[in-house]
């Protein structure tokens, strides 16, 4: 994943594009988002579907070649970290 | 050639499920089928609950095995603002408190058992579990279904089943699961984005019947006329709202799902799902209801599917993905908040996560497949509603 700034609120996210019409975005702090902000709490928040202005962010990023588009080398080595949560003990309160 | 050259054999990776549950709120039921004047026993999170209702009819949920000698509270009764005790008829209080021992001068200091916070909401009951013994923040709650106050709705059509030898992540692995509506659904994905944030996951997807799959023709209403919009919802880790947007001849039909569980053992879960249709315009209610029955059926036969892949399948710790799979991984990883204590909850468990699969490569697979199946006259499954 490659990072890509927002062009309106300077949010940082990671992208991946493997073609044009798939996206992935992980975010780190999404409370700057002036989109997001205006949904208000974490609620609302999580139930928007995307900011539009992120979106064209990562066009214009697709466009200058900041962001390459291609399936990443290999998905599977990303992937592999088996996710089991059996790592934590029961503790009664 | 040698054998050195070719990829090494995957392996499946399966810890043992957890034994610890998931902190949230779930839902038990509707609210009103606890509100028959008895006690009512609910097995989960490992023991069993009893609901009853005290004198104003507010729902209470205590521990169902009495602290005295053991007796199950919900084969008792309930005596005014208290639950009865079968076996000696202790009267245990819905704050927690044993309140009198008919038999007794005292009740002794300790006679105290657990409480479940309850909440109600949306016609339904639900209790909240943490294995860390704090109560709810405030902004993890469950929402009030949008759009509930306008025009009328059928009443919910509910149902529910045990799973057995099955942990509940593999309902919740269906949130990111695009390719599986189209095998084992007989739906077809045109659509299909994810978005996890908090304590919140979402599926936004589009999806169309196949046509060579007669399962959304119900009565008179006939079939859709393109493809349904959903966006489907896990506020926690339990219960999902899924709304529903169906184009049909004389309008959108708007349908409300739920989809919600709660564990009863590490290995088991009771699944449960409600339906509740809009009235479209000019319907009568019978019309209405018969519409809604058949969406119910089409939901109910939809979850025997799932059913019968959970009841085969391995338990896989590092699924094998590609390309046209959805974000398995981050979907677990948002999962695994609910199974860590509060203080444990990592950033990434809940920073914000979108991921939106290109379907072009899959759909003009899928097309062809219809296609070759329409003209071999192949029809991959009977509809529950012509039955």
């Amino acid at each position: 994943m490659e990072p890509v700034t927002c062009r309106t609120c300077e949010s940082r996210v990671l992208a991946q594009k493997n073609t044009l019409a798939h996206t992935a975005i992980q975010w780190g702090d999404s409370s700057r988002c002036v989109e997001f902000a205006m949904a208000g709490g974490v609620m609302e928040r999580a139930m928007n579907r995307s900011c539009r202005e992120l979106r064209a962010s990562i066009d214009d990023a697709v466009r200058s070649g900041e962001l390459p588009v291609g399936p990443p080398d290999d998905r599977v080595a990303q992937d592999t970290q088996p996710v089991r949560f059996d790592a934590q003990p029961v503790r009664h309160g | 050639m040698t054998a050195t050259q070719e990829p090494e054999v995957r392996t499946i990776e399966s810890a043992a499920p957890p034994v610890r549950f998931a902190r949230g709120w779930h839902c038990i039921g509707l609210a009103e089928s606890f509100r028959d004047g008895k006690p009512h026993g609910i097995e989960a999170f490992g023991t069993k609950l009893v609901v009853f209702t005290d004198s104003e009819g507010e729902l209470k949920v205590l521990d169902s095995y009495c602290r005295h000698m053991g007796g199950d509270l919900s084969q008792g009764t309930t005596k005014g603002d208290e639950v009865a005790c079968p076996f000696h008829d202790w009267r245990w209080g819905g704050d927690g408190k044993c309140k009198r021992i008919p038999y007794a001068k005292r009740v002794p200091m300790r006679a105290r058992t657990r409480t479940w916070q309850t909440l109600e909401r949306n016609d339904q009951l639900f209790v909240w579990h943490d294995p860390q013994g704090n109560p709810p923040p405030e902004d993890v709650t469950i929402p009030e279904i949008r759009g509930f106050n306008e025009g009328t709705w059928t009443d919910w059509s509910w149902n529910s089943v045990l799973i057995e030898n099955s942990h509940c992540r593999e309902i919740v692995d269906n949130v990111v699961d695009m390719a599986h509506f189209f095998y084992v659904h007989y739906a077809f994905p045109v659509y299909f984005r994810n978005v996890f944030e908090g304590h919140i996951a979402t599926q936004y997807s589009q999806t169309k019947a196949r046509a060579d799959a007669d399962i959304y023709t119900s009565g008179e209403a006939g079939g859709p006329t393109g493809p349904g919009s959903a966006e489907a919802t896990y506020f926690g880790p339990s219960y999902m709202i899924d709304y529903e947007t169906t184009p049909m001849v004389f309008g959108d039909v708007q349908a409300v799902l739920i989809n919600c569980h709660y564990p009863v053992s590490p290995t088991s879960f009771q699944l449960q799902w409600g339906i509740s249709v809009k009235h479209p315009e000019g319907f009568t209610e019978d019309q209405a209801n018969e519409m809604a029955a058949g969406f119910a059926g089409g939901v109910e036969t939809g979850f025997l599917q799932d059913i019968e892949i959970w009841r085969n399948k391995a338990k896989i710790d590092n699924p094998l993905l590609c390309d046209e799979d959805g974000p398995v991984y981050q979907l677990r990883r948002w999962y695994e908040q609910f199974y860590v204590d509060v203080e444990d909850v990592t950033p990434e468990m809940v920073q914000r996560f979108e991921y939106e699969i290109d379907v072009e490569r899959a759909n003009e697979i899928w097309e062809k497949e219809v296609e070759e199946n329409l003209a071999a006259g192949r029809t991959v499954v009977t509809a529950p509603g012509n039955k």
